[in-house]
């Protein structure tokens, strides 16, 4: 098992939930997404995010309309659905559940290792 | 010096160099690919967008022309379409069977390795560039090829190799492209390669087509090494012999059936010791021929003397006309030893 291949998977499992919880405070287009994910080292490689985006419109939990913008071309606007907004209010449950269990075990285990030091 | 290209990427305008236009033309097949169609589209769609915004960030910069180095860190900033894809099916919303996770886990690391594609070696040609992709293809000796095949032909009396030379040029593609040039060699086509192979042409200062454009405006004369050349006169002199004596044989067999169908005289015809069918099956012969001449010769000429107008509608209606002139004889060497005739 490649430590580096776990770490990314781990990354790319949290990836959908922080898109859209990042939705939740706001509509954004593409590139704020990015900046913002990048800003918190979730994403390397900004392409990852667009299968994504469309992923989770054609999911239904994300929807887009088209906004001019002061420079260039119109941008797609993205922002959270009803059924989107459930969803994220289930991830987040499940999260700090699972936020909880993960402590716990952390905990033990970082106990653990002062013991032996 | 480079030449640029104007393109229009999500509605603006660029200037960009063209071994960095090659490299993003390939990127984002490369990604209509790993995304596949329908989603595909759209995702394309979007990423397109914003590398119109990194470029657009360059231009405003100050730079005016789009470089192979700012294709090369946009694609680093994007990913890889590889990386892009591995991304995408580990993040599907569909997880993978389980079957497949064990194979992946137990079987040994294989990379998989990129098939070679049978193409015409335009780099490595004397006539059409059969044996130089046949040669890359196999991983021969494309001079031992063509020396073999020499002597075979000539031990086949001609006929049956060269036709069959003839066919494998028409049916086998030329590797024109980059990418072609790459599958032929049986390397991956992707980012890195096509990039590779872009910096390998700029280090022949020239000596490689930039756009790896072969067969391009120049015509179809320059597809052909100058042994080629010599070949195809000889393949127009031929021509014009064929044409020469077909005429005759159209005026003569001509002048028997017309003779036998119009005034109903048979003396002709006896005097050849024939028959109104062979006679009449013997001039629908010789008129292919008459066509096969003509079209030896018009295809000699266009690459001999470099005339425009021909391609390979020309080659293919010399080839067929060939195939019915032997098959036309074998027929008739036939029907001629027959008794009933």
């Amino acid at each position: 098992m490649n430590i580096e291949n776990m770490k990314s998977q781990m990354r790319k499992g949290m990836l959908e939930f922080c898109v859209l919880l990042q939705l939740a405070k706001g509509d954004a287009y593409a590139s704020e997404i990015i900046t913002k994910m990048k800003e918190a080292h979730l994403i390397v490689m900004e392409g990852t995010l667009y299968p994504l985006l469309t992923r989770l419109k054609n999911d239904g939990l994300l929807c887009y309309r088209w906004e001019e913008s002061p420079s260039g071309p119109p941008r797609k606007y993205y922002s959270l659905t009803q059924s989107g907004r459930e969803f994220l209010f289930h991830l987040e449950s499940s999260w700090h559940e699972l936020e909880k269990s993960v402590n716990h075990l952390l905990q033990s285990h970082d106990n653990q290792n002062t013991e032996i030091q | 010096m480079k030449r640029t290209f104007t393109a229009n990427i999500d509605g603006q305008i660029f200037n960009i160099d063209e071994d960095a236009y090659q490299l993003l033309q390939t990127y984002l097949e490369q990604l209509h690919q790993t995304f596949g169609n329908a989603e595909g589209a759209e995702i394309v769609g979007d990423i397109e967008s914003r590398i119109r915004e990194i470029f657009a960030e360059k231009t405003r910069g100050g730079a005016s022309v789009i470089v192979l180095d700012d294709v090369s860190r946009m694609i680093g900033t994007m990913g890889s379409p590889a990386d892009l894809g591995e991304a995408n099916s580990l993040s599907g919303s569909v997880p993978p069977p389980m079957e497949e996770v064990d194979v992946e886990v137990c079987g040994a690391p294989e990379p998989r390795k990129p098939q070679k594609k049978l193409y015409r070696n335009m780099q490595n040609k004397m006539f059409g560039g059969v044996f130089g992709g046949l040669a890359t293809y196999l991983g021969w000796n494309a001079t031992i090829m063509r020396l073999l095949y020499v002597v075979l032909t000539v031990c086949t009396y001609f006929w049956p190799l060269v036709a069959a030379y003839l066919l494998a040029w028409m049916i086998i593609p030329a590797a024109v492209t980059r990418r072609q040039r790459l599958q032929m060699m049986g390397r991956p086509v992707n980012v890195e390669s096509v990039g590779q192979s872009v910096m390998e042409d700029s280090n022949m200062c020239g000596l490689g087509d930039p756009d790896g454009v072969v067969d391009g405006a120049g015509g179809w004369a320059e597809a052909f090494g100058i042994i080629g050349k010599i070949v195809m006169a000889t393949v127009g002199i031929i021509g014009t012999l064929i044409i020469i004596g077909c005429s005759v044989a159209v005026m003569v067999f001509g002048a028997a059936v017309v003779a036998y169908a119009v005034i109903g005289s048979g003396v002709m015809l006896a005097t050849m010791g024939m028959n109104i069918y062979l006679a009449s099956s013997v001039l629908m012969f010789v008129l292919f021929g008459l066509l096969l001449g003509i079209s030896l010769v018009w295809l000699a000429a266009t690459v001999v003397f470099r005339a425009r107008g021909a391609g390979k509608a020309l080659t293919v209606t010399a080839i067929v006309l060939m195939l019915l002139f032997l098959g036309g004889g074998i027929v008739l060497s036939i029907l001629g030893q027959n008794p009933m005739f």
